[in-house]
């Protein structure tokens, strides 16, 4: 079933349209939550309050490709799940993962900048696509997917001491840039 | 801005960039094709014996450490040691070097007014010196020390040693959160110990530092 299929269902508002969307994307946004939470149950639900929020968003939504939309909603409520489960039943990797994002910040925590919605995420974007494919890929895997970096290592047949560097070098790149085009954040 | 906003944030990049990581996996070595191209480069290796044999190749390989390592530094401080001021010219008089150049790659050496070596009283020299160069939006800094008889170096033994114009050479880079140093390296050659640390810089760019030393030597 196409992207655009899927979405005609929903306007249409069949519930076919979710069971297109579990069985194209429900792989993908399980494995996004479970990157986040490493608890199936809350993964299990954070994908179900995916679907619902994709039914009552669209209409008036029309995305144009799903997975990132949908991909979006799953990482938005699987943070915040992650922020509301006690610190013991916390997933160590994903804490490491916004560790190590805490390095693109020049001052974390200070007084909040207010850029325009979307600003500060199309400057990411015009950043990642000055890198090499392969740089870039590894970058959002990691942090938009929320890869281990097991899992990156093995699916580009890399060992992991390369992919630490690689993804710590970009980071560092990203913080620059973003200094450089005057982001202070 | 916090973590978890900035992470909201890369979750609202373009959908092509997520679409194209979806769907990325590296490439897989053919190792039968390696194995092929290394039966006819030993084909031509015995054939251009004397060519390959006067070549020097490079063998580039960069350790992973968790920070650069500190070498130790053996100089005596007590109050019987003499110390000895030396301008430029003569620190490199000392050690048996052209001088190295006020531009290195790029970056610009820091100006010092003298340089130590260090005497004790059985008349031994000691000595342990650091250049710092800079690059002029202060992005890429360059330290090197160089030693004849002042330093231990810290490279761990089970650190793998590349050569770089037929000189022994132990390659680093540090995956440090604070991003103090990127890569370092440490030579052995003609007597003269040195310990290179960088910051702001690839690896590439590093090797070609670490060339242009070496070749300083020679």
């Amino acid at each position: 079933m196409t992207d655009q299929t899927i979405v005609d269902l929903f306007w249409r508002r069949s519930e076919d349209a979710i069971q297109g969307t579990a069985q194209k994307y429900g792989k993908y946004l399980t494995k996004i939550a479970m990157n986040v939470l490493n608890c199936r149950e809350d993964s299990e639900e954070c994908v179900n309050d995916t679907y619902l929020a994709a039914w009552k968003q669209i209409p008036p939504d029309r995305p144009q490709k799903l997975l990132p939309y949908l991909g979006r909603i799953t990482r938005c409520l699987s943070l915040n799940r992650y922020d509301y489960l006690k610190a013991q039943k916390r997933n160590g990797e994903f804490t490491v993962q916004l560790t190590e994002l805490e390095e693109c910040l020049s001052a974390p925590d200070t007084i909040e900048n207010q850029y325009e919605q979307g600003e500060l995420s199309s400057e990411i974007s015009a950043f990642l696509r000055t890198l090499s494919s392969d740089k870039r890929n590894i970058f959002i895997r990691r942090y938009w997917f929320s890869d281990s970096i097991t899992d990156i290592a093995k699916r580009f047949d890399l060992s992991e001491s390369k992919v630490k560097s690689i993804l710590f070098r970009v980071r560092k790149q990203l913080k620059q840039h973003l200094e450089s085009e005057g982001y202070r954040i | 801005m916090n973590r978890e906003s900035f992470y909201l944030e890369i979750g609202s990049i373009d959908d092509d960039l997520i679409q194209e990581a979806s769907e990325a996996y590296g490439h897989k070595v053919h190792r039968i094709g390696f194995i092929r191209l290394a039966a006819i480069a030993a084909c031509l290796c015995l054939v251009c014996a004397t060519v390959l044999f006067n070549m020097r190749r490079d063998i580039i390989f960069y350790n992973e450490a968790p920070a650069p390592l500190t070498a130790k530094v053996l100089v005596p401080s007590d109050e019987t040691t003499v110390v000895l001021t030396l301008t430029y010219q003569e620190l490199f008089d000392y050690y048996g070097l052209e001088p190295f150049p006020d531009v290195l790659s790029g970056l610009q050496r820091l100006e010092q007014t003298y340089f130590y070596v260090y005497r004790s009283p059985k008349d031994t020299i000691y000595d342990t010196n650091v250049l710092n160069y800079c690059s002029d939006d202060g992005r890429q800094t360059l330290t090197i020390m160089i030693s004849k008889n002042g330093a231990e170096p810290a490279a761990q033994q089970n650190m793998k040693k590349s050569r770089i114009d037929g000189t022994s050479v132990v390659l680093a880079v540090s995956d440090t959160p604070s991003g103090a140093a990127d890569c370092w390296a440490e030579i052995y050659g003609q007597d003269i110990y040195f310990r290179i640390v960088a910051s702001g810089m690839d690896e590439s760019s590093f090797t070609d530092i670490i060339r242009e030393i070496v070749q300083l030597q020679q």
